[in-house]
């Protein structure tokens, strides 16, 4: 499968079986660069929704959802940053953007290709793709009238073996960016607060890596349309001001993100036939066996912000005495071991070590232990 | 900073086995006030920076303010300038108390001490951007509210500059410091989890997990929010007569008040815990007076109006780093020294050394300058990973040793040391000290950021060759 045709949406939903689509695949994607856990890459490959995954597996799921005011908030902020022509949108653009922004046309893809009811999905998909690939090319070719503003403008992007779309917030196609030439700026509207060097520096990170999807998509989109290709080093942020509704915007280096995403995406599940690989005949992920049998690398940090099978897999690894279960350092010091009570068996002495690497770790920490042993009898 | 990845995995795995969280340090080497100021802020999920509610108090009695809504500018205001007004009642007067200090009393500090305790890091992040905020506020907001976000810029930079600070105590910081429980670091930043682990040990994972979906840090959780406080937001905001708003107030408020009730005691338990450790007495009576220093000056700043720049200069960063590599050097030696737990992680590191003095020899250097040439046995293997080592005693002056062998001897490491110069004054005192039989102690002596390794965020511009 990986040298034939990408699997389209509907050999995906196959594969999801059950589970509910993910609605934002740019941040599926992104996640496969921040945990190396398959389970949460194929599901992540596959399209699917984790919280929907998390209720199939045994044990209590964590609770999911965001706050209703995270979810007002973010909604509020882009219809206000869009509203009037996108005034307050090219305002924020206009300061961190690197080149005077002359008049821009504001092209909404929502209003020229809306999604209807009668309409099918695939039909209108196909519209905003053909409408963005016209845009992109009138600005590289230098046969655009003007500078734009392109809002939800939509991308085909093929990793994995599977061809999905992705819709940035906005695209800024200038005829005559840094040095002259035509440029392409990607933009992505968060609503979270901007706080100078204090913004939280997670959530930066995962909107630059979201924002290196989009860069991939625009690089494939590229290739296709047989443009140029652009650097697309840099991308636009707009975050909100303080205390207000106003967009700040600054320019992010993306550059590294991309390459991040790329290794990130090489890595195994790199493909779907390697995720096929791994299941049953004719299996799909809704099945809870199948996800079980998935392997999983639990790291506390990221898992219990960012994956709802979390307390799942937490219980695995609390049950298994694994050292995941504490994450760094204590993973890696006891890697060779893989289990807390033989580990501190071993180091107390109460229990034999029987091979070469339970010698090794005997001879590095049992001396610290008894060192640590004889100081709090000091102490008490 | 002071366990090894070998020690914290050691007692990660101790924890896990008892269940039960395990003291990760032999002293306290923090300061718990008798009263100190606990503030817990609790901010609104999605407006980052938005205060929703302040729980205070200096005891078991809790003193509350809400914002109804704290999307509203003027509502922001009305709670913070609330919040202000009792942190500057406390503060205030603290600052203003000063006595000389100092051999030609020429040091300015602080009659007491001040101590500000915040529940976690999530609740002192949302500190520091409400104070970034107050310090700035327009001009028709009282300036008590000015002068408080520069009082909690004190604590909060101190805090970040200052290792191991005890200005701000951060309650989960603080118990992770002195205790290795039996969950990672991400569930140690839950105030109550750490709480609960603490304080059942043989259920520990379990009793931390009972509680994890409650609030522990600075927010709401999503489900209460939306069954709940959307909800009695809207109807305050939709409240069409003032006694309708104020009843609206109130049950905003008592829909709030237990979740910060809650969070106060636990920070006054987890006070208490703390405090039920031995401190390290000298270190914290010579930081204690720093502390109290830079607080008089932090409050005649204050008094004269001074301004907060919104990002510092590289001036001031320089001084800033200057200040806590002076802070680091005497924490971590002094640590060292004073709490034999951290000495026995050091060891193992080759940064500390304890054993027996074997024999001990002065050799003349000049007329009455002498050096002494120690041999001491160390039990186990033993290598340094530096060469100048400080030995633990306690006469004040530090005796500065340099390791000049190594040799194993069986089941123990036979170690050479040779110390600097001393005068024959000094010999007759020394002598007892070292002499042959007696056991010895010797720490790492700590010098700059070239030797213990800069603070992360640190820009490479201001590392020097460390970069
Ligand atoms: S919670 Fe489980 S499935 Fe999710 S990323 Fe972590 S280990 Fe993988």
């Amino acid at each position: 499968m990986g040298e034939g045709t990408p699997l389209g949406e509907v050999e995906l939903a196959a594969l999801r079986g059950g589970l509910a689509p993910s609605t934002n695949t740019a941040r599926d994607l992104a996640a496969t660069a921040q945990t190396p856990c398959p389970r949460r890459r194929a599901l992540a490959v596959v399209g699917a929704r984790t919280e929907d995954a998390a209720a199939r597996l045994p044990g209590p799921a964590a609770p999911s959802g965001q706050s209703p005011f995270a979810i007002t908030v973010g909604t509020r902020f882009e219809e206000i940053l869009r509203r009037d022509g996108a005034a307050r949108l090219r305002e924020a653009l206009e300061r961190a953007v690197p080149v005077e922004l002359g008049e821009l046309e504001l092209i909404d893809l929502d209003a020229r290709h809306p999604w209807r009811p009668g309409v099918p999905r695939p039909e209108t998909a196909a519209a905003r793709r053909s409408a963005t690939d016209a845009l992109v090319a009138a600005c590289l070719r230098g046969e655009a009238e003007a500078d734009r503003l392109v809002l939800h403008p939509r991308l085909a992007l093929t990793v994995t073996d599977t061809a999905r779309d992705v819709e940035p917030d906005a695209l800024l196609c200038l005829r005559a960016g840094r040095g002259a030439q035509p440029e392409l700026l990607l933009v992505e509207i968060k609503a979270f607060v901007d706080h100078g060097h204090r913004t939280d520096t997670h959530d930066l990170a995962s909107t630059r890596l979201q924002l290196a999807v989009y860069a991939l998509a625009v690089r494939q989109q590229l290739a296709r349309l047989e443009l140029e290709p652009q650097p697309m080093r840099e991308a636009v942020v707009v975050l909100r001001a303080p205390g207000s509704m106003v967009g700040s915007a600054s320019l992010e280096e993306v550059h590294r993100d991309v390459s991040r995403l790329e290794r990130a995406l090489a890595r195994a599940p790199a493909t779907l036939s390697e995720v096929l690989a791994t299941l049953p005949e004719g299996a799909a992920l809704d099945d809870s066996a199948t996800l079980s049998a998935l392997p999983v690398r639990y790291r506390p940090h990221y898992c219990l912000a960012s994956c709802a099978m979390a307390l799942q897999c937490r219980a695995g690894v609390e049950e298994a005495a694994s050292p995941e279960y504490y994450g760094s350092p204590t993973r890696e010091v006891f890697a060779a071991i893989g289990d807390l009570r033989r580990a501190h068996g071993l180091v107390t002495g109460s229990e034999a070590s029987e091979t070469e690497e339970e010698r090794e770790l005997v001879a590095r920490l049992g001396v610290l232990r008894r060192r640590i042993d004889d100081a709090r009898r000091r102490c008490s | 900073m002071f366990l090894s990845a070998d020690a914290q995995a050691l007692l990660a795995a101790e924890a896990f086995v008892e269940d039960a969280a395990v003291r990760a340090t032999g002293c306290r080497h923090l300061r718990v006030d008798t009263a100190p100021f606990i503030l817990v802020p609790l901010g609104l999920a999605g407006e980052d920076g938005a205060p929703l509610a302040f729980g205070w108090g200096r005891g078991e009695e809790m003193g509350l303010c809400v914002v109804p809504e704290p999307r509203d500018r003027d509502e922001v205001w009305a709670g913070l300038t609330e919040m202000a007004r009792v942190l500057c009642r406390w503060i205030d007067p603290i600052g203003e108390a000063r006595i000389a200090v100092g051999e030609k009393r020429k040091r300015w500090v602080t009659r007491e001490s001040a101590q500000l305790v915040v529940p976690t890091g999530a609740g002192a992040d949302l500190l520091r951007k409400l104070a970034a905020r107050m310090v700035w506020a327009p001009e028709e907001v009282d300036p008590v509210v000015r002068r408080a976000g520069g009082w909690l810029l004190f604590f909060l930079d101190r805090h970040e500059l200052a290792l191991w600070d005890s200005a701000l105590l951060i309650v989960t910081e603080a118990l992770a410091m002195h205790w290795t429980l039996p969950l990672s670091g991400a569930e140690g930043s839950h105030l109550l989890a750490s709480l609960a682990a603490l304080e059942r040990p043989g259920r520990a994972r379990e009793a931390a997990q009972e509680v994890e979906h409650e609030p522990g840090g600075a927010l709401t959780m999503p489900d209460f929010d939306a069954k709940k406080l959307e909800p009695a937001i809207a109807a305050y905001g939709g409240a069409a007569s003032s006694e309708g708003r104020a009843a609206r107030r109130r049950d905003v408020e008592d829909l709030l008040r237990p979740i910060v009730r809650r969070l106060y005691e636990a920070c006054v338990s987890g006070l208490e815990r703390l405090r039920a450790i031995p401190p390290i007495p000298a270190v914290l009576e010579e930081r204690h007076e720093d502390e109290r220093e830079a607080l008089a000056r932090h409050a005649s700043y204050l008094r004269e109006e001074g301004r907060f720049s919104k990002a510092d200069s590289l001036r001031r960063s320089v001084f800033l780093l200057d200040g806590v590599e002076g802070e680091m050097k005497r924490v971590r030696s002094s640590a060292r020294r004073q709490d034999p737990v951290l000495r026995a992680v050091a060891m193992c590191e080759g940064a500390a050394l304890e054993g027996e003095v074997l024999r001990s020899d002065w050799v003349r250097q000049r007329p009455r300058i002498f050096r002494a040439e120690l041999v001491v046995r160390v039990s186990g293997a033993w290598r340094a990973s530096v060469e100048r080592f400080q030995v633990v005693w306690e006469r004040e002056k530090p005796a500065h040793v340099a390791v000049i062998g190594v040799e194993a001897d069986g089941e123990h490491t036979l170690v050479h040391l040779r110390s600097a110069d001393q005068h024959k004054q000094l010999r007759e005192e020394l002598d007892g000290l070292l002499a042959p039989g007696r056991p010895i102690a010797l720490v790492q002596e700590e010098r700059s950021f070239q030797t213990f390794g800069f603070p992360p965020e640190v820009p490479w511009m201001l590392r020097g060759s460390d970069a």
